[in-house]
């Protein structure tokens, strides 16, 4: 790929995902939102979050790793009773990773 | 006006987040430094595109001489999530300027709408505008940063750390301070389970199948709840 076939590329995925951004945040005005897309948006982001987060931490390599000796697993159970009882995004990220540190170099 | 204290409190509120967003600007940078790519093309994609996923995949496909074609398709799937966040951060942005719409398009990412949605929940009456800018061009100018940084030191900074991890750790900290009731819960299990199951899909297929489905069992089970309740 040369500089000018690059530069076109990086611009065309550009404007796409700008305009999958802008796309409802600009229309908002000029529809109103049906009653039931409404409450249903309220799951969206534990929804999206989770879609992220689960394969982040279960598939290792392409394949499924659900086992205690995952340390991801190990770090992100512990991590999440952290985030639970001190609703703190620094310490549940340091303990998380201290945590995954300790098992993957020890 | 817009650097108001609601902005402060955009600022404050994802300033934990960025930390966890560092790693993944200098690993962008560094890989494309890796690539055989000019600082000036990088930065190029970072503004261009600003989105870290979809940034690595075209680096990567571009790395396995594959069809344009081929990588805007891969990087738009990959990035099909904003339209949903879109949809569902619309009804904050109401009766704003154009130009303050396509402002917070293009600054929006995973982080800083998520926060902005689960901040929003506890104070319905703040000045989302300038929360949300807050928020995404603190983002913005500290990935832009981090992209030059880790271009510049190319590999220096070694990748068994896992340092990436702390993407998923951030995200499970703001999904835990948002959480509502059982039909969250529910819609966490169910999304978190088919994105796994569908991970193999191509291109990140997974991710939005997995949104739908849990989107979807989410508002059909505070449906049946609600209903088991009026027969109670």
């Amino acid at each position: 790929m040369n500089d000018l076939q690059f530069v076109i590329t990086v611009l065309i995925i550009g404007l796409g995902t700008f305009l999958f951004r802008f796309s409802f945040i600009y229309l908002n005005d000029k529809f109103r939102m049906p009653k039931w897309l409404h409450q249903s948006l309220r799951y969206v982001p534990a929804a999206v979050l989770s879609a992220l987060i689960f394969p982040a931490i279960l598939i290792d390599n392409g394949q499924m790793w659900f086992s205690f000796s995952n340390p991801k697993l190990m770090a992100s159970i512990v991590a999440i009773v952290v985030a639970w009882k001190t609703k703190s995004l620094f310490l549940t990220i340091a303990v998380g990773l201290g945590i995954y540190w300790l098992r993957i170099f020890l | 006006m817009i650097m108001n204290e609601s902005f402060k409190r955009g600022v404050k509120a994802i300033i934990p987040l960025i930390l966890g967003l560092i790693p993944f600007a200098l690993i962008s940078g560094i890989t494309a430094s890796n690539a055989g790519l000019s600082l000036g093309m990088t930065m190029l994609m970072s503004i261009g595109i600003f989105a870290g996923a979809s940034q690595l995949a075209v680096l990567q496909l571009a790395l396995d001489n594959a069809n344009t074609i081929v990588i805007i398709y891969t990087a738009l799937i990959i990035n099909l999530r904003m339209m949903i966040y879109s949809l569902s951060i619309s009804q904050h942005l109401r009766k704003i300027s154009i130009r303050w719409k396509a402002i917070l398009a293009y600054t929006m990412t995973d982080q800083s709408y998520a926060i902005s949605m689960v901040h929003f929940l506890n104070e319905p009456n703040e000045d989302k505008k300038s929360f949300i800018f807050g928020a995404s061009i603190s983002i913005w100018t500290l990935w832009q940063i981090n992209t030059i940084i880790g271009y510049l030191m190319g590999s220096i900074i070694p990748q068994s750390l896992g340092l990436e991890f702390a993407i998923p750790l951030t995200f499970i900290a703001v999904l835990l301070k948002g959480i509502t009731g059982w039909s969250g819960i529910i819609t966490i299990i169910t999304s978190g389970s088919v994105a796994v199951l569908a991970a193999s899909l191509p291109m990140n297929l997974g991710l939005i199948i997995a949104a739908i489905v849990g989107i979807a069992v989410g508002t059909i089970s505070e449906k049946l709840m609600s209903k088991g309740k009026g027969n109670i």
